[in-house]
């Protein structure tokens, strides 16, 4: 027998408590996410918007020659209406593949022989997505926010917008979980991820040029809850306390966005199976 | 010396696909140890191993793994099995040392431990120099050694192996029958090894249970069950027709199974106490001449034919 | 031992003629296309023009009040040039192209199939060519249909004559499968040349194409778009509110696709 048995060994330290491995698959794909080039690239872009408008509120507030740039709570609600373009971006970029190269890859019977329920699975794979989408719409409107206080040097227009914060917190996450639920159900559908940024693209889209058609031949916009995108302006100018854009009102805006969220959550629980049955 | 009670219990259990039915209301005990899951393709082994991870539900009974039951505690079940799938398995774009990380990770140790233990598994698997390439890119021996050590890292008390030997050339065979054997004789590990191929169960597990058309065939340790009850002979006939099936009717009418093998002989099975005498009064009786007869042990692929007959 | 005879020469064989293999590869990823999952989730994509169609019709046969553009009173002739602008050349048209074109090879590449083709005696070039035309049956199959529908729908609408407008269904159909073909070759080339196509593909698509129109000068040629709207009749789209730079009275495509059409 060998003084020293360098093979397997039994482990003797302590495991953590079902129920966190959620944070494990967030880290984990945030990590990746964050490894490529690419990626890091389109952030960047992404900030871009950010960086004139911190500009745009220092000429507001040191140049008595700008004063028509000075912000009001329409400017924070139109650099997130600004950031939709990369909110689609990210969301394709990160999110086609979270599920759809799980399946692709078998990877759903490995994440679920460990102490992972299946709503750990999601909620981690969500995480990953949320997390980015939050970095390019909720973090740079709050630091947008804080960076008008610090360049006008007073708290008056955070005092005279005090909903600005809770508007800007709850329209993010409104649009971050609808479209994250979204892409993540669509992701679970194929095993290709080309695919699932085609689809996802596909019914974004379509969905607005089937509103952009009947808005042509109607001439109303009563009809705007077709579209996603319509959908969620519509909330948003509603969260903004702004005139509504569409005759169609808010509440239905927000049931229909609720029943994206929904029938994703619907989808999700049928897709994500440790095994897939063919009957 | 008290008894051990078993790492695996059924009651009853019945799994449908559909309107098929993949397990038929099988009961059954896995004692601690290494044990067998043998049958033929399409039998039930990987459904049972499935619905014992809780992929998926049983119509009807009562599953337990580890004292704990199935239905209620699936979690803390998963935290102390390890389980190794039979297809292709890993998570996309990740090397060798970080999908074992991770794997460690998600089952609960913490991330330095996790690094740690994937290094000492994946060396312990036979992995150690190809760590760091991604695992895409390993051979199909590779991806079985990957698939244990992922079910290995978090030192599970039971292993769930689900046709190890897949795929790999006759050296990795070998070196992958010897680490299962190590690990059930040496480490302490129970493993359940599902097989369809006699010699790896016969190498590396004690016991087995055979399963056919979704039901139990045959189950207990394999030095037992290969017990005679009765005896087997190696035997080669000649006919007057040329034709066998004849022959081989009036043996199995007269009670003895019979079993072609890869030779030219065939292995007949003679309960009681009758033995050669009983096999040429059968024979004179077909007008067969029997050109070769000679005793033989009792083999694991007897009782596999007993249990599930040939087809 | 005795002279063993001289083994026969064997049978020199030569390797299919282009066409010969191209057809064979046609047919296999043809049927292999129609009858995907995929396939099933264009044709219900494909189902939202009819939808419209028939909707429009439904409101046409209640309200008899027809329907205006731009306040002008508008015939089913040009609300159908409408759909075929909007709907299948802006949108449907660069979704199929995206879709199948940028798959034509990459999903061998995945699938690991690729090496069955290439260790045959077939040409790379019989490859891509049998895939290019079996992607163009299948988009056009798929399309067909739909435009046919939602033009016996929509047509008649507000006293359309379906007689007069067939030659413009003739023409609009012509310039589909033209659309097809550029969108399926240039995917086709973002597909083969990139791994990942995806994000490429849909800047071309749903960015590039609308956006460069924007812009005066040559820019415009570099979209498949501008070639297309060459093909189009000024009348019928003029008419119909879509002039050539893309404007359909007031509402602007790409306009649409970040913002939806206000009141």
């Amino acid at each position: 027998m060998p003084i020293h048995d360098q093979g397997y060994r039994r482990y003797g330290g302590l495991k953590a408590a079902v129920g966190q491995g959620w944070m494990v698959i967030a880290r984990a794909g945030i990590r990746t996410m964050f490894a490529k080039r690419a990626f890091l690239g389109l952030l960047l872009v992404a900030w871009v918007p950010f960086l004139i408008r911190a500009v745009q509120f220092y000429a507001a507030a040191n140049l008595p020659q700008a004063q028509m740039l000075a912000p009001t709570a329409e400017t924070f609600r139109q650099f997130l209406e600004q950031q939709e373009t990369f909110v689609f971006f990210v969301t394709v970029y990160v999110g086609a593949g979270l599920i759809a190269n799980d399946r692709r890859a078998n990877a759903l019977q490995i994440y679920l022989s460990k102490p992972l329920s299946r709503t750990e699975y999601v909620f981690g794979k969500l995480a990953i997505l949320v997390a980015f989408l939050l970095l390019v719409t909720w973090i740079p409107a709050i630091v947008l926010l804080l960076v008008q206080i610090a360049f006008a040097g007073n708290f008056t227009f955070f005092r005279n917008n005090l909903f600005l914060f809770p508007a800007i917190t709850v329209f993010s996450f409104v649009e971050v979980i609808m479209v994250a639920t979204a892409m993540l159900a669509l992701s679970s559908l194929s095993n290709s991820s080309r695919y699932v940024g085609i689809m996802y693209a596909a019914v974004t889209f379509f969905s607005s040029a089937v509103y952009g058609v009947l808005y042509l031949v109607t001439r109303s916009t009563s009809l705007s809850w077709i579209s996603f995108t319509a959908n969620l302006s519509q909330v948003g100018n509603v969260i903004f306390r702004l005139p509504l854009k569409y005759d169609t009102p808010w509440p239905v805006s927000l049931f229909m966005i609720v029943v994206i969220v929904v029938s994703s959550g619907f989808i999700l629980e049928r897709r994500v199976r440790g095994v897939e049955v063919v009957a | 010396m008290p008894e051990i009670a078993p790492v695996v219990t059924l009651e009853t259990v019945t799994v449908m696909y559909g309107r098929n039915t993949a397990l038929r209301e099988v009961t059954s005990s896995f004692a601690a140890g290494a044990v067998g899951l043998l049958g033929p393709n399409g039998a039930g082994k990987s459904t049972m191993i499935k619905a014992l991870l809780g992929f998926i539900v049983p119509a009807r009974g009562r599953m337990r793994v580890l004292g704990l039951d199935v239905a209620d505690s699936p979690l803390e079940i998963r935290a102390r099995v390890g389980y190794m799938p039979e297809s292709d398995a890993h998570i996309p774009g990740m090397n060798a040392v970080s999908f074992v990380a991770y794997c460690g990770e998600l089952a609960g140790l913490p991330r330095v431990d996790a690094m740690q233990r994937a290094h000492e598994v994946l060396f312990y698997v036979g992995l150690g120099e190809a760590r760091y390439r991604n695992v895409e890119t390993y051979s199909t021996g590779m991806k079985q050694r990957i698939k244990l050590a992922q079910a290995l890292v978090h030192d599970p008390d039971l292993l769930f192996l689900d046709e190890p030997t897949n795929g790999m050339d006759p050296k990795g065979r070998d070196e992958m029958l010897e680490l299962v054997r190590d690990l059930a004789h040496n480490k302490g590990v129970n493993l359940i090894l599902s097989s369809h191929l006699l010699p790896d169960v016969e190498y590396t597990c004690d016991q087995v249970v055979v399963l056919d058309k979704g039901a139990i065939a045959a189950a207990g340790p394999i030095d037992a069950l290969k017990q005679p009850r009765g005896r087997v002979f190696e035997l080669r006939v000649k006919t007057p027709t040329g034709d066998i099936d004849p022959f081989l009717l009036q043996l199995r009418a007269a009670g003895l199974d019979c079993h072609a093998t890869d030779e030219d002989v065939m292995r007949v099975f003679v309960p009681g106490d009758g033995g050669a005498q009983h096999l040429f009064q059968l024979a004179a009786a077909e007008q067969v001449q029997v050109r070769h007869l000679r005793p033989s042990v009792p083999t694991l692929e007897d009782v596999f034919a007993q249990a599930v007959g040939e087809d | 031992m005795t002279d063993a005879a001289p083994l026969a020469p064997p049978t020199a064989r030569t390797s299919p003629p282009l066409a010969a293999s191209a057809m064979r590869i046609f047919d296999l990823s043809l049927g292999q296309m129609l009858w995907s999952r995929r396939s099933v989730f264009l044709g219900l994509l494909l189902g939202g023009p009819i939808v419209i169609a028939v909707v429009l019709r439904i409101i046409d046969v209640l309200y008899r009040a027809g329907f205006q553009i731009n306040g002008a009173r508008t015939g089913g002739g040009t609300i159908f040039g409408l759909i075929i602008w909007i709907l299948y050349i802006r949108f449907i048209v660069p979704v199929l192209g995206v879709f199948y074109g940028t798959a034509l090879i990459a999903d061998e590449v995945e699938d690991k199939t690729i090496t069955y083709l290439f260790t045959r005696p077939i040409s790379r070039s019989a490859v891509l060519l049998g895939k290019y035309l079996a992607y163009l049956v299948c988009t056009t199959l798929l399309v067909l249909p739909s435009v046919m529908i939602v033009f016996f729908v929509v047509v008649p609408t507000g006293g359309g004559s379906i007689a007069q407008a067939f030659p413009s269904l003739l023409t609009d159909f012509g310039m589909l499968v033209a659309g097809l073909m550029a969108y399926g070759a240039v995917f086709a080339l973002v597909g083969t040349r990139l791994k990942r196509p995806l994000i490429v593909g849909l800047v071309f698509a749903f960015g590039w194409e609308p956006g460069v129109l924007f812009f005066p000068g040559y820019l415009k040629r570099a979209t498949v778009m501008y070639y297309l709207q060459a093909l189009v009749s000024g009348v019928s789209r003029g008419a119909g509110g879509v002039n050539q730079s893309g404007r359909a009275g007031g509402y602007h495509w790409p306009v649409a696709l970040v913002r939806c059409p206000r009141r």
